[in-house]
């Protein structure tokens, strides 16, 4: 069944310092869709994910996420449909995460009596009661992502962006917590230990030389026996040891 | 409007608990304070003169600092992801800075008016007669809205893809070079650092209240130019 894109970039190129990342980028994910973005180089995945949460910008294409575009600042567009957790936490070490999680509320235009029900919610799903009344240096790098991935769930986003996150936290319970709830919710997962996504995703794409040179679902993969690596997406792309131009195998 | 509110008290909270806050507070005012342990053979011919003299040398330095906290703050901010983490909540570059432009300009000219009353009270009390305190009161007020000036450029140089050590250094030069600049060199024309000069030189003036005014004037003309640049450059940057 063909469904609607949450995710959709269009001719999005990005040169750094000379270096083209992004070429003409052409991206869709429907609604519901769980991406795993892999790429080479390495940051080409994380600085698309930047251009769609608009933080870093591109010299040339469009970007809409459910069916917004970051112009819309409006408490109730963007800052409520789109969620997006870096590598790093981006919340001062002296809030606690009852006042980050009270502020991203506040952000989001919540009322009082809604930013308590959904902080108390985020508290319990994200297990930050321990710590919730406490300085979030004191619980160290985990407690910072655990509670960016909280405030960034806050809203109940249509599209959560994830920038290799959760790396200070324990494998098992990071695989707890990107096991993200809600069937109508998309997830674009940019990761640069694709292993460590099993069980995460249901589709993958490689960015390479700037451009998606595969997206497909995750049971091609299994389909053809290779582990979900990025030897293993690389292989189904059809990229081996000189294979060509990014171009060319896209052309195939 | 109830964005901004929480964009400034997060601003004054992240001052206040690393003492940055009182650092922009206290150095005006010990500035003022320190006019009085200045020798009367030094401090100038005319009490009140002096004072204001040295209390405008005083200004180029406390600013100076000040703009540099700014600066290296905002550029630590971005490196940390601090500003992103407000940006993907569709909150407006634009109002991070006038956030951070609010709480640290209000410190600034709170502190700046302390100053110069303490500049005032020590040097009055060397004097049998109290002269008119307009000419020093205008003077302050250009010599704020040249420190608001300051302020906004070290705004612009935030916005620059630069770590907080080379953020804070360019700015502290360059805000003590302008500042300086009005001191060292008596100005004729009403520039945005005129109130320095104007308090460097009070009695040079024939026309001090009319001169700050002006000087205010174009000050804060060239804070909305600076706000606007800063705006830019920040909204082109990656963060």
């Amino acid at each position: 069944m063909l469904r609607p894109a949450a995710v959709l970039a269009s001719g999005i190129t990005r040169s750094v310092r000379g270096a083209r990342l992004l070429d003409d980028l052409e991206l869709s994910v429907g609604v519901g869709g769980r991406l795993l973005l892999v790429s080479r180089p390495e940051g080409s995945a994380s600085l698309l994910l930047r251009i769609l949460a608009g933080l870093a910008h591109a010299d040339r294409g469009n970007v809409r996420l459910a069916g917004v575009s970051r112009a819309d600042d409006s408490a109730a567009g963007w800052a409520r449909r789109i969620g997006y957790v870096g590598a790093s936490a981006g919340i001062y070490a002296w809030m606690t995460p009852a006042e980050v999680l009270e502020l991203a509320g506040r952000l989001a235009g919540y009322d009082r009596a809604e930013r308590h029900r959904r902080s108390d919610a985020a508290v319990e799903r994200y297990r930050l009661g321990a710590s919730r009344d406490a300085p979030i240096r004191r619980g160290g790098a985990a407690l910072a992502q655990r509670t960016a991935l909280a405030a960034a769930m806050l809203t109940d986003p249509e599209v959560l962006l994830l920038d290799d996150p959760l790396r200070s936290v324990e494998a098992e319970e990071r695989s707890r917590l990107l096991a993200i709830p809600g069937k109508r919710r998309t997830v674009v997962l940019a990761s640069a230990f694709p292993a460590t996504e099993v069980g995460l995703v249901n589709q993958i794409a490689l960015l390479r030389e700037g451009k998606v040179v595969l997206h497909a679902p995750v049971r091609e993969l299994d389909a053809r026996g290779l582990t979900l690596s990025l030897r293993g997406i690389e292989v189904l792309a059809g990229i081996g040891e000189g294979a060509g131009s990014a171009a060319e195998v896209a052309a195939r | 409007m109830s964005r901004l509110l929480a964009l400034v008290g997060l601003a004054a909270h992240e001052l206040w608990i690393s003492y940055r806050l009182l650092l922009l507070l206290t150095l005006p005012l010990l500035g003022g304070l320190a006019v009085g342990a200045i020798p009367a053979e030094l401090a100038g011919l005319r009490a009140v003169d002096g004072a204001a003299r040295w209390y405008a040398i005083s200004l180029c330095a406390s600013v100076g600092i000040g703009a540099a906290v700014v600066s290296g703050t905002l550029a630590a901010e971005r490196r940390r992801g601090t500003i992103a983490w407000m940006v993907v909540r569709a909150v407006p570059r634009s109002a991070v800075q006038l956030a951070w432009f609010i709480v640290v300009g209000g410190v600034m000219v709170f502190g700046i008016a302390l100053g110069a009353g303490a500049a005032w009270l020590t040097a009055t009390e060397r004097l049998a007669e109290i002269p008119d305190a307009a000419p020093l009161v205008a003077a302050t007020i250009a010599a704020a809205a040249a420190a608001l000036v300051a302020l906004a450029a070290a705004l612009v140089v935030a916005a620059l893809p630069l770590a907080p050590a080379p953020a804070a250094l360019l700015a502290l030069l360059l805000s003590v070079g302008m500042l300086a600049s009005a001191v060292l060199v008596p100005l004729t024309a009403p520039l945005p650092n005129g109130g320095l000069g104007l308090l460097a030189d009070l009695s040079g003036s024939a026309r001090p209240i009319a001169d700050a005014l002006q000087s205010t004037g174009t000050a804060l003309v060239a804070v909305a130019v600076l706000l606007v640049l800063a705006v830019v450059t920040l909204d082109r940057a990656d963060l």
